[in-house]
């Protein structure tokens, strides 16, 4: 079972990511944070996570910044940037941050899960 | 002399004969008054009684080697003495006549004789010689009786004492004559000086009585002049008392004082006894105990009378100078006149036209009855009339005694007038006034008291006359003082107002002249500030004029002579073509020109700038050319750096305005992004829901959670849209758009707005710089200030609008500050391009208040920005 933690300032977004990805098969929705520094937090409480979903565009921390930080921190959560810009500027900027995987917003809930279970 | 008992024993009977002879000598020569006689009578006895050839007495001056021969006599064996010997050439005699009595019985045979002395001796055929001498003192003969024989004679001792006091009792006698003739002389020159001296003299002797009082005196001598002075006939041997028994005791104190002091006096003094003024000179004469005085004395009686009346006469002048009128004149003169006489009355009586008619025209009396104001000529005697009209001066001693001028005593016995005299005064040989003077006892009229009248008269009239005369000009003086003053008035007047115009003249030239150095120095000072210099070209002469600052622009001496050749030799080579049209241009243009050359001035390039303008005289003819040199290389290059400047400038604006954009598109992304582009991937998510086998329940909150998600989507897209273009702002204006922004971003934090509106609406571009600064301040607070309470305040005022937004959140670090925060350097710079500042108060805590000012007309210069 992939323990998943979803950080994402949209709280629509964030209750819909977490709505439709509990219901996939081998996912677990450990955790959701609405801002990096909430999601550091949480993840120094001691919260188990294999992939953290992190969204591109936040106050504060952003989701590069974030997935540099836990990179740095535990290199062994698997990064997925979530976002709506489709350059490869962002992609290579996310990639170099250290994220596994960038996702367009765009994607279909069964291809996240997909990645997730993948990366 | 010789012993006379020697010549006794040598002959006694000779010598009584002898004796006998000498008593009979001394007789005769005392008969005799006259040296001269007595020398004759003497010689000629010796001669006949001692039977010689010649016998002569002769006076001897050795200092001058002289001996006259006075006397002689003798036969024709000794021819008569030239009248002078020299006794140098009788040495030896000399010699022994200096001792005693020389003799010699034989000139040829004596032995004592030198050949000079034989040798004259008998050049005057002397054989033998005895010489008697008589001397001065010891050694020094004056005079000498010399006896002579033309043959050898043995003289006895008889013959040498006779001889010797012959000798002595001739020169007695001669000396007693001489004496006698001088005294004789003597006295008659005294005699004739005596009576010659005008001045009289006379010898008095004091008497004293016991008290030593001088009592008298005895005339003792008495002059010529005295008698006729004195008019006494017999004085000597007199006292003086008893020749006037008036004389003063004055006098004799005076005597007798010198007479006992032995101190000579001369004094002045009146002997009024004699009505006599004296100039006395005494002196002490003889021995004092004889109180004898010789006293020399005039009269000096006229001369006192003429001093007084001269004293008078200017004491008159000194009277009637200051008097101004002639009445005044005239009754000050008569009575001056009349006291000085001691008469009753004097008048001063003028003449009037009519040759007849005369009134009193001054007058002063003393007792005396008041004449008729007018009287005429005619009433009076022919003979007086007469007499006033030839000038004569009339003078009655006594009236009481008929004759020439008094016909009867009894008309003046009636008017008192005892005596009278009138002295007339013609002018240009007309009778024109004459003094009288009445005197009420009879009185002699002196020669003073008439030549008084006279002067009196003389300086009464003189007198009137300058005061008529002064009158006349004081009336001319102040006839023509009023005309004068009326000319100074009028010349005055004309010179003020001349003077005022040349004034005004003036001031204008003084103020024009003023305003030409004051121009010159602006000038000056111009052309040193703004690098330019001016000159000017005389077309006549072709002489070219610098001002100072043309030689400061060209670093040239200001004594440089010019010409426009100048211009090629400092101008760098491409502008060489431009020098040259400049040269011709100050040559032979007719029109003004402007050039701009670049020339090199010691190692510098300047750009100059050349105006020229063409002066024309009357005729229309250029005349001048007057022009403008400026170094504008500065100014080149101000306007290089403006230009740089207005092009950064604009590169900023751009800069900003892209920036803005960016900023802009940025926001519009995030919020198409972070809003819309959420809500519609929200929508995306929850539609995956709707999936095969859901339930009807579920399928139900679905819709109804992606309906509401989709209101909200329509509602971001509305906000975006807005946002993008506030429609608010357009239609209702800046209050209602502000209000629109504090409605939508109040809730968390309570917004306070309030908008003051002092001036018109805003011109659309400042009002949606208004809109968009607050708007943006606002959305900072929303995002970073963690406030719970905002106050924003938007005042347009005349010439500015000031935004204020202050919140009591957190605060700003100093750090952000200093970097303008968050946003804030993007809205600085809108600011900065509209001219406006922006000021931020913040402490860490207490909130943070930032002031934004526009200027209302930098927005209206610059409406493009």
């Amino acid at each position: 079972m992939i323990k998943l933690m979803i950080v994402e300032d949209n709280e629509v977004v964030r209750q819909g990511l977490s709505h439709l990805l509990a219901a996939e098969a081998g996912i677990a929705i450990v955790a959701d944070a609405q801002s990096g520094a909430i999601a550091l937090e949480k993840l120094a409480s001691g919260i188990g996570v294999d992939v953290m979903l992190i969204d591109w565009n936040m106050p504060g921390l952003s989701g590069v910044e974030l997935t540099s930080r836990v990179k740095l921190l535990m290199p062994h959560i698997k990064v997925i940037i979530l976002t709506m810009h489709s350059k490869d500027e962002y992609r290579m900027q996310a990639i170099s941050a250290g994220a596994s995987a960038y996702v367009l917003k765009d994607l279909a809930i069964e291809d996240l899960a997909k990645i997730i279970r993948e990366v | 002399m010789a012993d006379k008992k020697e010549y006794k024993e040598a002959g006694q009977s000779a010598w009584k004969e002898r004796q006998a002879f000498l008593l009979r000598f001394s007789d005769t020569l005392r008969t005799y008054n006259n040296q001269h006689d007595i020398g004759k009578a003497a010689v000629e006895m010796l001669a006949k009684e001692l039977v010689l050839d010649r016998c002569y007495c002769s006076m001897i001056s050795l200092s001058k080697d002289q001996a006259n021969i006075l006397y002689q006599s003798g036969n024709s064996l000794i021819p008569p003495i030239p009248c002078t010997l020299s006794p140098a050439n009788f040495p030896e005699p000399l010699m022994q006549s200096i001792d005693g009595p020389f003799l010699v019985n034989d000139t040829v045979a004596d032995e004592r004789l030198t050949a000079v002395d034989r040798e004259c001796f008998a050049a005057i055929s002397f054989r033998a010689v005895a010489a008697c001498t008589i001397r001065r003192g010891k050694k020094d003969p004056v005079w000498s009786l010399v006896a002579t024989q033309s043959v050898p004679r043995n003289w006895t001792a008889v013959d040498i004492m006779l001889l010797e006091e012959a000798a002595e009792r001739l020169y007695g006698a001669i000396e007693n004559a001489r004496a006698l003739t001088a005294l004789a002389e003597s006295e008659k020159k005294y005699r004739t000086l005596f009576n010659s001296i005008d001045e009289c003299f006379c010898i008095i002797q004091m008497i004293f009585d016991e008290n030593r009082k001088p009592v008298d005196y005895l005339v003792l001598e008495a002059n010529r002049a005295l008698y006729e002075l004195t008019g006494l006939t017999d004085v000597i041997g007199k006292r003086m008392r008893e020749l006037a028994p008036a004389h003063e005791q004055f006098w004799y104190d005076k005597y007798g004082e010198i007479a006992l002091t032995g101190e000579p006096a001369r004094f002045q003094h009146e002997a009024d006894a004699l009505n006599r003024w004296y100039d006395v000179y005494a002196f002490p004469m003889g021995k004092p105990q004889e109180l004898k005085l010789a006293v020399l004395f005039k009269d000096i009686t006229e001369r006192k009378h003429a001093e007084k009346r001269q004293v008078f006469l200017l004491r008159l002048s000194d009277a009637l100078r200051p008097l101004a009128d002639p009445f005044s004149v005239q009754n000050t003169a008569m009575e001056l006149l009349a006291k000085w006489l001691g008469v009753m009355n004097a008048s001063y009586f003028e003449m009037e036209g009519d040759g007849d008619s005369f009134h009193v025209a001054g007058h002063f009396k003393d007792q005396a009855k008041d004449l008729p104001e007018r009287m005429r000529l005619s009433d009076f005697s022919d003979s007086l009339v007469a007499a006033y009209q030839s000038g004569r001066t009339v003078a009655v001693n006594d009236t009481g005694i008929t004759g020439e001028w008094v016909k009867s005593s009894e008309i003046y016995a009636r008017i008192g007038v005892a005596a009278w005299a009138a002295v007339p005064l013609l002018k240009h040989g007309k009778l024109v006034a004459w003094i009288g003077v009445n005197s009420n006892k009879p009185r002699v009229w002196s020669e003073v008291d008439l030549q008084t009248l006279n002067d009196v008269a003389k300086r009464t009239w003189d007198a009137l006359e300058r005061t008529r005369a002064e009158q006349a000009l004081r009336d001319a003086e102040l006839k023509y003082r009023i005309q004068l003053e009326n000319d100074v008035k009028k010349r005055t007047r004309e010179l003020q107002e001349s003077r005022d115009s040349l004034q005004t003249i003036f001031d204008e030239r003084l103020k024009a002249e003023e305003e030409r150095n004051k121009t010159y120095l602006l000038l000056q000072k111009s052309e040193e500030t703004a690098s330019l210099g001016s000159w000017e070209f005389n077309r006549f002469t072709g002489q070219l004029t610098w001002s100072d600052g043309m030689y400061r622009l060209f670093d040239l001496n200001n004594t440089t002579p010019v010409t426009p050749i100048i211009y090629l030799k400092y101008t760098v080579e491409k502008s060489l073509a431009k020098a040259e049209k400049v040269i011709q241009y100050i040559q032979n243009s007719d029109a003004d020109f402007e050039e701009t050359l670049e020339v090199n001035i010691s190692g510098k390039i300047k750009v100059l700038r050349i105006k020229g303008t063409v002066v024309r005289n009357g005729q229309g003819d250029i005349e001048r050319v007057l022009g403008v040199d400026q170094d504008i290389s500065e100014m080149r290059g101000a306007e290089e750096k403006i230009k740089k400047m207005e092009q950064e400038q604009q590169l900023q604006i751009f800069r900003t305005s892209l920036s803005t954009l960016e900023e802009e598109r940025h926001r519009i992304s995030e919020s198409l992004h972070n809003g819309i582009g959420q809500l519609l991937y929200g929508i995306k998510i929850n539609m995956s829901s709707f999936r095969h086998g859901i339930s009807e329940e579920e399928f139900n909150q679905n819709k109804a959670y992606i309906n509401e998600l989709l209101t909200q989507a329509i509602v971001e897209t509305r906000r975006v849209s807005h946002e993008l273009m506030p429609t608010t702002l357009e239609q209702f204006g800046l209050k209602s758009a502000i209000d629109d922004i504090c409605r939508q971003l109040s809730g968390e934090i309570e917004f306070n707005c309030h908008i003051s509106v002092q001036h018109n609406r805003l011109e659309k571009y400042m009002e949606l710089a208004v809109y968009r600064t607050t708007q943006e301040l606002m959305t900072n607070v929303v995002k970073h200030a963690k406030a719970t309470a905002c106050e924003v305040m938007i005042i347009i005022g005349t010439d500015q609008v000031k935004i204020v937004v202050s919140d009591n959140g957190r605060g700003m670090p100093q750090e952000s500050e200093k970097a303008d925060g968050i946003g804030l350097a993007s809205i600085r710079s809108k600011i900065e391009l509209l001219d406006g500042r922006l000021t931020i108060a913040s402490e860490p805590g207490n909130g943070t208040h930032i002031e934004v000012i526009i200027p209302h007309q930098g927005l209206t210069q610059k409406p493009g920005r």
